[in-house]
């Protein structure tokens, strides 16, 4: 078979065939990919708000934003394994990556150092996140009507037991900043030094985090997702009124739920 | 000499071979059960194929690990690309650009 040769019609539609499945196989990490982004945009805003506010009671919604894109990074590392398939990125990336970097010294600059308009943030993040979704997007538009494969759902043990500690982890995070409390937020900070440098070292360990990234299907990415989602959408809010511990406390229960629900075996139907 | 068939690439005639070199082309960097699950061959003519195009510089292999267990990646290199793109041009000119 390995020696055999092909008609001149027929390699052609092998090579369409082979290159229209590969793209299918990559759309996961496109889905993923726009995720990222978003949530890269939304990470962007909430920092350009809290830059732009100089207020240091609300300074700690950095430390609470930080860990989930330390973590995604890793994360996003082990799906691509998952996934079979590591994609070298072409000059389009990297050109965006360099726009969206570029938009981030300046956000930062004409924060720290100016007076931004209101507007300021409302559209940096955004931006940030056109930037970096325009190739998975337009990658999910080429590979349309490709069979989009997610693998099997059923979740290690390993697997479902480090879901629930990162989702742990992130909702004591979360309920650790919103207290507002000096000392709890260098307790914050130390966490997320410690799980940046953690993180870096054991991240392809059998517990580390992109084991745990290739272990997830599309239920704990969706579960991900929506703790993210919750965390960003409601750190401002409770820190900027000084939580009460039990508002703290039930802001971290509701975080680490999407991401531990999504973890929990599911029933047979 | 200028007929379009003498441009086809000799390491790119056999269908693993020509399938395996799309597959990279378009998704870079595959590993081996990734890549056999593409292809839909068995796995003694997909080694035989990524030997043979690894000899001649069209791929690159490297073992990575992840969570304790080794896995075999194979990417298409600078080489590999060039040739498959000149091989599939050559067979659109014989064909007039058309599958069949």
């Amino acid at each position: 078979m390995e020696s055999e040769r092909m008609d001149d019609h027929d390699a052609l539609r092998a090579v369409a065939t082979v290159r229209r499945r590969a793209a299918g196989r990559q759309r996961p990490l496109d889905w993923i990919g726009l995720w990222w982004a978003v949530f890269l945009g939304g990470y962007v805003t909430l920092f350009t708000v809290v830059l732009a506010a100089d207020d240091p009671d609300i300074q700690v919604l950095n430390a609470i934003a930080l860990p989930p894109i330390i973590i995604a990074g890793a994360l996003l590392e082990g799906a691509r394994a998952r996934s079979g398939i590591r994609r070298q990125e072409r000059a389009g990336f990297f050109v965006a990556m360099a726009i969206a970097v570029a938009v981030v010294l300046v956000a930062i600059g004409v924060t720290m150092f100016g007076e931004p308009p209101w507007w300021w943030p409302v559209v940096t993040g955004p931006l940030i996140g056109l930037l970096m979704g325009a190739l998975p997007a337009a990658r999910l538009l080429r590979s349309r009507g490709e069979r989009t494969v997610w693998g099997a759902e059923t979740l290690s043990r390993t697997g479902a037991v480090a879901s629930v500690a990162l989702a742990g982890f992130l909702g004591f995070s979360a309920a650790a900043g919103a207290f507002g409390h000096p000392v709890i937020t260098m307790v914050v900070l130390t966490i997320v030094v410690l799980v940046a440098v953690a993180s870096l070292v054991a991240s392809s360990s059998r517990w580390g985090l992109e084991s745990i990234g290739a272990s997830w299907a599309r239920r704990q990415w969706i579960g991900f997702a929506l703790t993210v989602l919750v965390l960003y959408g409601g750190a401002l809010p409770v820190t900027a009124a000084s939580a009460h511990p039990l508002v703290a406390v039930a802001y971290g229960l509701a975080v680490a739920a999407p991401l531990a629900l999504s973890a929990l075996p599911r029933r047979d139907r | 000499m200028n007929h379009p068939r003498h441009q086809l690439d000799e390491a790119l005639l056999t269908p693993v071979r020509l399938s395996l070199m799309a597959a990279l082309a378009e998704a870079n960097n595959a590993d081996f059960a990734t890549l056999r699950e593409l292809l839909d061959v068995a796995d003694s003519p997909l080694s035989k194929a990524i030997s043979h195009l690894q000899a001649i510089g069209y791929l690159r292999v490297e073992k990575r690990t992840l969570g304790g267990r080794a896995r075999t990646w194979v990417a298409a290199t600078g080489d590999g690309r060039r040739a498959l793109a000149a091989h599939v041009a050559a067979l659109q000119a014989i064909t007039g650009g058309r599958p069949g």
